[in-house]
């Protein structure tokens, strides 16, 4: 980052008090620039999990298909109505982040926003197996 | 091309500040988008350079046997290329570790349904740490290092 404050070789100049302002507003804003980057940054995906309806329309979206999910249907008999429900019910769903391209399809296709962005780093791992990430790990609030 | 490829010409050794027991081969090979997140790291200082003459004279022959070789790639690996990443790891004195950097070099990435692409380096070499990410960011690649180093650390060696 820009060193605002004069050095010492500077102490011979006067400086201007507006200049000296803007400079530390200019150096605020791009701190704050800097702050708002990371806590955007694409860092991986998380799930939440009840508002995945198992749509797969993630699945079939994604470019490299590294999404799998199952899914199994229950019918839901509330009091007072017609008929029985049929709704979907997540079982497993994983990204395998050995393949993911981190391009953000799944994010912007998902109806439900069960998808979204996390900043945290997804980390290394010693085997490929471990890059699966299943619901557990998916569900982790990062 | 095998045969430039097949040299040591194309790695470069950097060391990693705060981990003077590793030292990082970087192989110019299939080279791909990944390498910009290499050239990220070093101009951020996380890899320096080593200096070419003297290295090991200077560090010494004891201090050496600790140090872990750490052969890292980045970039898609085709079949092609696959016989000039074994020379090269071959090249490496022990220990060493391989480290696969980004998804290409870890399932073919992208490419990984392509007939002329390896589905991951591991189909040549074999490989001690996955780095995710199309491609990983900077800092994922010192938070490999430093899980490499720890477990080498632990193991005593690498294999
Ligand atoms: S970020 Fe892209 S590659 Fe990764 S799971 Fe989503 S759609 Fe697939
Ligand atoms: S698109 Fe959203 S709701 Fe549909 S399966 Fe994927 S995560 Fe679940
Ligand atoms: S993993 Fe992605 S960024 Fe890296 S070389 Fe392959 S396609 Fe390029």
């Amino acid at each position: 980052m820009r060193n605002v404050e004069p050095d010492e070789s500077d102490q011979h100049l006067q400086p201007d008090e507006q200049v000296v302002a803007q400079a530390h507003e200019t150096a605020q804003a791009h701190e704050t620039a800097q702050a708002h980057e990371t806590a955007q940054a694409h860092g991986t995906i998380i799930l939440d999990t009840p508002a995945c309806t198992s749509c797969m329309l993630c699945v079939r979206e994604c470019p490299v298909w590294c999404i799998e999910l199952s899914s199994h249907t229950e019918q839901i008999d509330e009091p007072g109505s017609r008929r029985p429900r049929s709704v979907a019910v997540l079982d497993t769903f994983t990204i395998d982040w050995g393949l993911c391209m981190f391009c953000g399809i799944c994010v912007e296709v998902c109806p439900f926003d069960a998808l979204a962005w996390s900043p945290a780093l997804q980390p290394s791992a010693s085997a490929k197996s471990d890059l699966v990430a299943g619901i557990d790990a998916l569900s982790i609030d990062r | 091309m095998g045969t430039i490829l097949g040299t040591m010409a194309l790695i470069r050794r950097y060391r990693v500040p705060g981990m003077p027991h590793l030292r990082a081969h970087v192989a110019d090979l299939g080279l791909a988008c990944c390498a910009v997140e290499f050239v990220a790291a070093v101009s951020r200082g996380l890899l320096v350079p080593e200096p070419t003459e003297d290295a090991s004279a200077a560090v010494g022959p004891e201090a050496d046997q600790q140090t872990v070789d750490v052969l890292i790639v980045s970039g898609t690996l085709t079949h092609a290329l696959e016989p000039a990443l074994l020379r090269v790891w071959e090249g490496l004195t022990q220990p060493r570790a391989a480290l696969a950097f980004g998804a290409c070099t870890i399932s073919g990435g992208p490419y990984w349904d392509s007939y002329a692409v390896a589905p991951g380096i591991d189909h040549a070499i074999p490989v001690t740490r996955y780095v995710p990410g199309c491609p990983p960011r900077p800092e994922a690649l010192i938070e490999a290092l430093a899980g490499l180093a720890e477990s080498s650390v632990t193991a005593g060696k690498a294999s």
